[in-house]
Formats: structure tokens, C-alpha cells, sequence
């Protein structure tokens, strides 16, 4: 299969004062196209680093980040905005949309930097919030407000949505409705989109297709599951 | 951009109230700055228009009588453009006001500007009288007035109503400070209209190049034996006074309006820096969605720039329309100025610009440090980096005993120095800007009263003529008392032969007229063996007891050179004094031309041998009056200062506010009563108000000093004397001011929502 996410060798050391923490040490890491993808692990394991670093929110203190072909270690941070823009999707724990735009206008803010997204409508359509378009966040629950973060990143049309803890602030039932969308996203657009979740949260793992197990910044173990779960299954 | 365009107008209306104060600290920062700028610019520039084309003149010659050669003379001398000839008397009207009658022969110098009426014409008969003397006094253009000089009585039809280029400011002696319209004015006549041959004591010189006026000045003393004392129009009262005015208000200008404007802009600096640290997770969701630095950065400096722009517009107009035209009103009703009007000229521009890119970049490089980080980073709540060392200090010695409220306070000031340092420097300029301006009008009422009752000890100063005779003069002396002293033209020459023009003042007053030291305690009169010299004079031209001054009275070349026996201080006037017996040594002789008395003298209209009666009561009324346009202007300046204090307090307690909130809630939530969270958010804003005042206080009362002794005209010596309940009405006032707004902004603690406050901070 065809490699959307190659690391080579990656180490992220944050400095606290005088020490020094690994966060990332010294991984190697191949993540196929088209597929959904849970990063697994405990607090503070160094999921969440990987995402950043994958996501270009991040540089790596030492190897290499591959993505589609790209080594993006080097980049400035121009070129990782504009990496940003036009490859990854993110969608945070909280949420992170923008409490003074209303919904639409959250969605809409892509096409500042976006050269082809796709359209606010048909984005807010899929997630359901079509009739909520002109509403502000605060005006929204937690998971139409995760909706919305998901609409945004998917309006971006990209290579790689990678997900933070998307449903650790959501109810078990809202959860897996946001599952469902991002399940959604991995399967449209023939397969050329790849979800990258990363959750504390193990019953998630059984709906992806890989999952990766992190503990203290190292690859503990990865399992391809030949049949993931119906998100419907699961319940937490 | 259009949705980050809306983006930033939503989060201006969600912080409203931090953006009004943003807005209206530039607003009146400017406003204060331009308006002030505005008049003073609007002064220089209407008095040099007026000036110019109304051709003032460049020097002045006072002799006893000019002849048509003496003219001639002038005229053909070198770099002489032009010259006139006039005759200026002290003459009276049918009730009693004094008018300084001018007749002359022609009017191209120091030309009339007609305000009503017809242009000067030598063939016509009549008067062209001042114009505020005429308003004063209900005259208007085609009455017919009466005019006195000795036994010449003159009934003169009022043909205009004029002002003069070198009667801006005119008063009947130099004892008054204030110009008093109604009983004091001027006249301008046709030479035609005297009755007898006149004696023109008064030449008016229009010179080519002003940087060669000293070989001009050379030349008349050389060719014209009537001469008696040559003036550069820059050393006359109406232009010195003038220009003393617009030297003050350019120190205002540095001083009130840049306080002002610093106070608003460090308030303006905090405010803006905490509005954008406070979108930091909002910039790293901007980050990681892709958007470009530049794009952030320059969506982050539209919420300083538009509003700024904005402000400082708005400042700009109401600095002109509303200070600039109230402060140059004032000024106008005391000048005789025609067209007076603000101007505001590119340094107002220039500022208000400098203002908008200050916020631009202040908003710029605080964007710009967050944007520096990784988005990862961005999306965390930054934690205030705080010395554990500092904040242990709070758990040590005497901070043990403190009290809950009060130890949080204190950590919280440790845990955010800047926001405290700039809420102290704003409430501390405050607090200096209301001393400051209530200590000057302490200042001013205690020089009146150093004055009129501590120097001047009489109640009656009679001017005698100066052509009085022996036998009117002991007359006078015979009843009321012989207590007089003569005032003397001179100039003083120093070592390097440089002459500058100042006077003597010569005593034989007793203690009628007084002399008093630094300290403002009465001294000894000068002893027979020398001259006295005002401080601040000693001051300027580095003299020091025992140094010698050599001067020369005007019309008498003769040199004096004499020796500095002592100092005294004097608010009105800085030059030498001396014994009639002094000099009488020099073999000069001793004219008084001021004599005083105590006699009752409320009914006497009319003294043989005397020019003018003057009421103790009435120059006081003159300072007084000068004092009341003052105190307009600094009532204005404690209005500004209060506002603009009630702004920076609002605003750095919202700041505070805002940013304690999640900790309120969260005290809520463990049971904490509303008073209680209340008296913890008043007490630390009480602190600052306090520690400020502390700081406030002397230094009010160093700029007032400051002030006086640098922004006020040269002949004056001021300093600050502020009386103890100024200082207290000052602390009160800046506490009261603190306390009412922090009381106001605490009534919000009552109504923050748990639930959303505690998830906000998330």
C-alpha cells in the first residue's frame, strides 16, 4: 500500500528549565494511505507530539518526517503553513472554532487558504449542521461544536485529517457520532483520505484499521485489524 | 481576510469595553496633545500673520523730540526701510479712563487692522480708538468721545475701531499684570488734531535685514542726539508678553499634553498586549489550520490600528474644535489679536500617527512573539512565568500573618508585575497632573499674596508726571508722605559687551516697598554701598555677591559700574535695586516716579502731578483676573486628568478583572460569598490607588515646580507652593476615583456563571 506517513528516526526533546524531556524517542513509523488510524497510549506517552510532528504544528529534534513523499523536518515555518493549508485537517479535543465566527463563517474561513475546498454547504451538510449554519459556537453543544471543527477541517479537502482526543470532552453517544463522520471521511474520495486518531480512549481502537501503541515516546506495538469494528459496536 | 475582518469586529463588540477604553485613551491622548499644540500653534501663527502684514515694527526709539531731520536721518541710514514719527501721550477721557494717545502722520508701520470703521487717513478728523476698550466701554464707530492731555480737550468722532500689531497687550504701568479694557486703552489721532506744535517722542523703525538691527541701532545713537533709548520691538511688553504666553504653553505642551499622552499610551500598551495574549489559542488554531504568519500578524495589528486610527482621528478634530478653540479663546480675550484661530500643523499629524503605529507595533511584536512558538505550543495555555523565589517571599516572615485576600493579592502582583507597574504609572500620573494643577493655582494665589501684602505695603501707589514740578511734588509730599521710588530704562553691559535691556528700581519707600529673601521672609532694604539683584536674574547671568554689573541709563551714555551687595526675590520683575541714596553716590539724580501712600484715597479722582491713582485692591484685581483665565485652562486640564484617569483605572481593573475571573469562579465554587471575592478584587486595586498616591504626591509637586520655573515667562520668579489640603483633596480625589471604579467593575463578580467561566478557561 501506498505510504502517506513515513518516520524516520524522530526525536522531540523539550527543554524544562535545565532538564530535558523526550517526548518522542527515536521512532520509526510507516502509516498506509486511505486508512483510519488510531495512535494509542497513556498521558503523556508522546501521542500527541507525533501528531503534532505529522501535522507540521511541530518540528522534530532529530529525523526525518516524511509525508507523501515530502520530508517536511526542514521546513520553515512559511512552508509549514502552507503545508497546513493545503495537506491536514486537525480537529482538537475542545474544539478549537473560532467563538466570534458563526458556524458557516468557521467553515468559510478555509477558503482564505485553501485553494480548492470544497463548499461550506455540502461540508456542514455532511456533519449535519446545515440548519445551524448561522449560529454561534456558544450557542452550540459540545458535539455540534466538534461537528463543527470536523466540517472545517474536511472543507479543506485533506490528505490527513489527524484528530486529538476527538471525542474526550463528548458523551459516549456523541462520540461515536463524531466517529461516524470521521469513519466518513476515511472512506470517501476513493480512499485517499487518511484519519489519524489519537486517543487515551482503547475501545476506539477496535474501528481502525491500524493501531499504533504508544508508550513513553517509543512505538510499543502496531496492529493492522483485517476487520475493524462497526462504530455502532462501540460503547464507553 | 474578509472572515478574519469579521472575526476582529466581532471580538472588538465581545470586548467592548476594553476596546472604549483603548479608544478613548488614544482619543484624549491626542486630543489633549493637538488641542494644546493647536492653540499654541493658532497663537504663533496668528500673531506672526498679524504681524507681517500689518507691518510691525522692528525697534523702537524714545527720545524727547523728534524733528523732521531726525527722521530724514533715520530714514538714510543703512538697512532702514522705513520710519515714522508719532507722538505718544498719556491723556484721559471725560470720565476718568486713561487712554495712551498716538498721533501720527501716516500709518504704513505697525498698520492699523480695521475691525469697523475707515482706514487711516492724516486729513480726517477723528479717532481710531482700540478695539476692546471700545467694546468695553459701549463705544461704537460714528460716537463722539472726549479726549484730555493737560489743558487739551479734543471731542474726536470714533472714525474705527482698530488693532495694532505692537498693542497686543497693553497695561497702564508695569505694576498691573492683567490688562484692565475698561479703564485702560488706546487711541490713535491725526497729527492734525493737536493744538499745539507737536513734539514727536517716538520713532518706529522697519529695518531690510533683522541680523544687521545692532548697526542700525549704532547708527541713531551716533546721528541722532535725541535718542534716548533704542528698543528691539522683541524686548517690548505687548510682544514679550505675547510671546512669554506661546514660550508657557509650549512647555505645557511637552509636559500636560506628552503626560497625557504617555500615561494613555502605557495604558493602551497593556491593554492591547493582554487582548492579543488572551487570542493565543486562537492564533495557534489560526496556525494550524494554515493560515500564514503575515496573514495572523497583520489581522492581530488591525484590532490596534483601526481603532487607534480612529481615536487619534477623532482626537485630532475635537483637540482643534473643542481645546484648541476654548484654550485660544481665552487667550484671545486677553490678547488684542484679530483672526485668532487653532492650527494644526504636521508635528499634531506626525504624533497622531507615531500614537496609531505605536499600538500597530506594540500589537505586532506582542502577535509576533506568540507566533513564534509552534502552533503545538500555541494551543496551551501559557501559565505565567513567575520566579518561585519571588512568590516564596509571600510565604516567609511577616507575609505569614497576612490574610487570605491579602496574600492572594500580593501573589497576584507578583504573578503579573507589568499590569500592576503600568496601573501604578497611570494612576501616578494622574494624581501628578491633578497636584500639578491645583499646586499652580496654589502657587499663583500665594505670589499674589507675596506681592500685595508681603512686598507692596501700601494701599496707594500715585504715578507722578514725569514733567512734574518742584513745587507740585513737595506739594504731594506735604500730603501724603514722602515714600517714593523712580523706576529706570537701562541696559547692563557684560564682559563681553553684549547689552541687554532691563531696569533699576530705586528706592526711597521705607519698608512701604519691601524686600524679601528665597525663603520669602522679609530682609533688610538695600544698604547704601551697592545694588540688589533679583535671584532669578543672579541666576541667569551667573552673578554672585561682590561681582560688579555695569549699566547705563537710557538717554544717558554714561556707564555705572556697581557692586552686588545682596538678593532678593521678586515675582513680577527680575532686575537690580538700589537706594535713592545709592545712587545719588553715582551722581545721578534722584526723580521719583512712584510715590505711596495709605491716605484714603477712594474718593480722589484727580491729583495735581499725578498721572494715574492705583488701588492696591485693583492690581490685585489684575493678577486675580490673570489668575481666573488660568484657572479656566487648568480646570480644564484637572477634567481631562480625571477622565482620563477614571479611563486607565476601568481599564486596567477589567484587564484584572478578566484575567482573575476563572479564579473568582473557581472561589465561587468552593463557597466563597460574593462580598467576600469583592473585598479580595477591591483591596488589591486600593493598594495600587494608595501606593501611587504616595508616589503622586511629590512628584506633583516637583513638576509644578519644574513648571514654574522653566514654562514661565522669564521676569517672573514662581515657585511651587501647595498648601497641605491640596495634597489631600489630591489624594482623595486620585483614592475616590480608584474606589468608585473598582466598586463598579466588582458588582460584575456577582454575575459570573460558574459553569461557563471555569469551561471558558479551558
Amino acid at each position: 500500500m501506498e505510504k502517506i506517513v513515513e518516520l524516520q528516526k524522530v526525536s522531540k526533546v523539550y527543554k524544562i528549565g535545565e532538564n530535558e524531556f523526550k517526548a518522542i524517542d527515536n521512532i520509526d513509523l510507516s502509516l498506509n494511505k486511505g486508512e483510519m488510524i488510531v495512535i494509542l497510549g497513556p498521558s503523556g506517552a508522546g501521542k500527541s507530539t507525533l501528531l503534532n510532528l505529522i501535522g507540521g504544528m511541530d518540528t522534530p529534534t532529530k529525523g526525518n518526517v516524511i509525508i507523501d513523499g515530502e520530508n517536511i523536518s526542514n521546513y520553515n515555518q512559511n512552508k509549514l503553513s502552507d503545508y497546513r493549508a493545503e495537506n491536514v485537517g486537525f480537529i482538537f479535543q475542545f474544539y478549537n472554532i473560532l467563538p466570534s465566527l458563526t458556524v458557516k463563517e468557521n467553515v468559510d474561513i478555509v477558503k482564505d487558504i485553501v485553494k480548492n475546498p470544497i463548499s461550506t454547504e455540502e461540508a456542514l451538510k455532511g456533519v449535519g449542521l446545515l440548519k445551524h449554519s448561522k449560529k454561534f459556537p456558544n450557542q452550540l453543544s459540545g458535539g455540534e461544536q466538534q461537528r463543527v471543527s470536523i466540517a472545517r477541517a474536511v472543507a479543506k479537502n485533506p490528505k490527513l485529517l489527524l484528530c486529538d482526543e476527538p471525542t474526550g470532552a463528548l458523551d459516549s453517544k456523541t462520540g461515536v457520532e463524531v466517529l461516524k463522520l470521521l469513519r466518513k471521511q476515511c472512506d470517501g474520495n476513493n480512499g485517499a483520505n487518511t484519519v489519524i486518531i489519537v486517543t487515551h480512549n482503547s475501545l476506539i481502537a477496535d474501528i481502525a484499521d491500524t493501531v499504533v501503541h504508544v508508550k513513553n515516546g517509543k512505538i510499543e506495538e502496531i496492529i493492522h485489524n483485517q476487520n475493524p469494528k462497526q462504530i455502532d459496536e462501540v460503547v464507553w | 481576510m474578509k472572515r478574519l475582518n469579521i472575526k476582529m469586529l466581532r471580538d472588538i463588540k465581545k470586548n467592548l469595553s476594553q476596546f472604549i477604553t483603548i479608544f478613548l485613551m488614544v482619543m484624549i491622548g491626542v486630543m489633549a496633545y493637538s488641542g494644546i499644540e493647536s492653540y499654541m500653534d493658532g497663537m504663533t501663527e496668528t500673531a506672526e500673520k498679524f504681524y507681517s502684514e500689518n507691518n510691525l515694527q522692528d525697534l523702537n526709539v524714545a527720545g524727547a523730540n523728534f524733528t523732521n531731520k531726525d527722521l530724514d536721518l533715520i530714514k538714510n541710514i543703512e538697512n532702514v526701510k522705513d520710519a515714522e514719527r508719532k507722538l505718544s501721550i498719556t491723556g484721559t477721557t471725560d470720565n476718568d479712563k486713561t487712554l495712551l494717545l498716538n498721533f501720527i502722520e501716516s500709518n504704513n508701520i505697525s498698520k492699523f487692522y480695521i475691525i469697523e470703521g475707515e482706514q487711516f487717513d492724516k486729513s480726517k478728523s477723528g479717532v481710531w480708538l482700540d478695539n476692546f476698550y471700545a467694546i468695553e466701554n459701549n463705544i461704537k464707530v460714528g460716537d463722539t468721545i472726549l479726549v484730555k492731555y493737560e489743558n487739551m480737550e479734543l471731542h474726536e468722532k470714533v472714525l474705527g475701531l482698530i488693532n495694532v500689531p505692537d498693542h497686543l497687550y497693553d497695561v497702564r504701568d508695569e505694576s498691573e499684570l492683567y490688562p484692565n479694557r475698561k479703564e485702560f486703552g488706546f487711541a490713535y489721532l491725526s497729527v492734525n488734531e493737536i493744538s499745539f506744535q507737536p513734539i514727536f517722542n517716538n520713532v518706529m523703525i522697519d529695518v531690510e535685514d533683522n541680523n544687521k538691527i545692532d548697526d542700525v541701532k549704532i547708527a541713531i545713537e551716533d546721528k541722532i542726539e535725541n535718542a534716548k533709548a533704542i528698543i528691539n520691538i522683541e524686548d517690548t511688553a505687548s510682544y514679550v508678553t505675547y510671546q512669554g504666553e506661546i514660550d508657557e504653553g509650549k512647555t505645557y505642551v511637552g509636559v500636560f499634553s506628552g503626560l497625557f499622552l504617555f500615561i494613555a499610551m502605557l495604558s493602551v500598551i497593556t491593554t492591547m498586549t493582554r487582548v492579543v495574549k488572551n487570542q493565543r489559542v486562537q492564533i495557534g488554531t489560526l496556525k494550524a489550520l494554515g493560515f500564514s504568519d503575515r496573514k495572523i500578524i497583520l489581522h492581530y495589528i488591525g484590532y490596534g490600528f483601526w481603532i487607534s486610527i480612529l481615536a487619534s482621528i477623532i482626537g485630532l478634530i475635537l483637540g482643534y474644535y473643542f481645546i484648541g478653540n476654548i484654550f485660544l479663546g481665552l487667550e484671545m480675550a486677553f490678547f488684542e489679536i484679530p483672526n485668532g484661530h487653532p492650527v494644526l500643523n504636521s508635528q499634531c499629524y506626525i504624533v497622531a500617527v507615531c500614537v496609531v503605529l505605536i499600538v500597530s507595533l506594540i500589537t505586532y511584536i506582542t502577535g509576533r512573539k506568540i507566533l513564534k512558538e509552534n502552533p503545538a505550543e500555541t494551543l496551551r495555555n501559557k501559565i505565567p512565568n513567575v520566579k518561585a523565589k519571588s512568590i516564596n517571599i509571600t510565604t516567609k516572615g511577616i507575609f505569614k500573618k497576612l490574610s487570605f485576600s491579602s496574600t492572594w493579592n500580593l501573589r497576584d502582583i507578583i504573578r503579573n508585575k507589568m499590569r500592576t507597574f503600568m496601573g501604578i504609572a497611570g494612576v501616578v500620573g494622574c494624581c501628578m497632573l491633578i497636584v500639578c494643577a491645583l499646586g499652580m493655582l496654589d502657587s499663583m494665589n500665594f505670589f499674589v499674596k507675596l506681592q500685595f501684602e508681603t512686598i507692596y505695603n501700601f494701599d496707594y501707589k500715585l504715578n507722578i508726571k514725569e514733567n512734574i514740578s518742584e513745587v507740585d511734588l513737595d506739594n504731594l509730599y506735604k500730603e501724603y508722605g514722602i515714600m517714593t521710588s523712580e523706576s529706570l530704562g537701562i541696559e547692563i553691559k557684560d564682559s563681553e559687551g553684549k547689552r541687554e535691556s532691563n531696569n533699576i528700581f530705586v528706592t526711597d519707600a521705607e519698608n512701604y516697598v519691601r524686600f524679601v529673601d528665597r525663603s520669602n521672609n522679609i530682609i533688610e532694604k538695600p544698604t547704601d554701598d551697592g545694588i540688589f539683584v533679583t535671584y532669578k536674574l543672579a541666576e541667569t547671568k551667573g552673578y554672585k555677591i561682590g561681582d560688579e554689573v555695569t549699566w547705563h541709563i537710557y538717554g544717558d551714555n554714561t556707564y555705572y559700574t556697581s557692586k552686588i551687595i545682596g538678593f532678593n526675590k521678586d515675582p513680577q520683575n527680575q532686575n537690580l535695586s538700589a537706594t535713592k541714596k545709592y545712587i545719588e553716590s553715582l551722581g545721578l539724580e534722584y526723580k521719583p516716579n512712584a510715590l505711596y501712600t495709605n491716605k484714603d484715597l477712594s474718593n480722589v479722582k484727580d491729583i495735581n502731578g499725578i498721572d494715574t491713582i492705583q488701588n492696591i485692591e485693583s492690581l490685585k484685581d489684575g493678577m486675580t483676573g490673570m489668575l481666573s483665565m488660568m484657572k479656566t485652562m487648568l480646570i480644564l486640564i484637572i477634567g481631562v486628568a480625571v477622565l482620563l484617569g477614571s479611563v486607565i483605572i476601568y481599564n486596567l481593573g477589567i484587564l484584572s478583572y478578566t484575567e482573575k475571573q476563572y479564579q473568582f469562579a473557581t472561589l465561587k465554587v468552593l463557597g466563597f460569598k460574593n462580598k467576600k471575592i469583592k473585598n479580595i478584587f477591591i483591596k488589591q486595586n486600593n493598594w495600587i490607588a494608595v501606593i501611587s498616591i504616595i508616589i503622586g504626591l511629590p512628584l506633583g509637586n516637583f513638576l509644578t515646580d519644574w513648571l514654574f520655573k522653566t514654562a514661565i515667562e522669564e521676569h517672573y520668579d514662581f515657585g511651587a507652593n501647595i498648601l497641605p489640603q491640596t495634597y489631600i483633596i489630591s489624594a482623595i480625589g486620585t483614592f475616590i476615583v480608584s474606589y468608585v471604579v473598582s466598586r463598579f467593575l466588582a458588582r460584575k463578580i456577582k454575575n459570573i456563571d460558574m459553569v461557563s467561566s471555569l469551561k471558558g478557561n479551558e
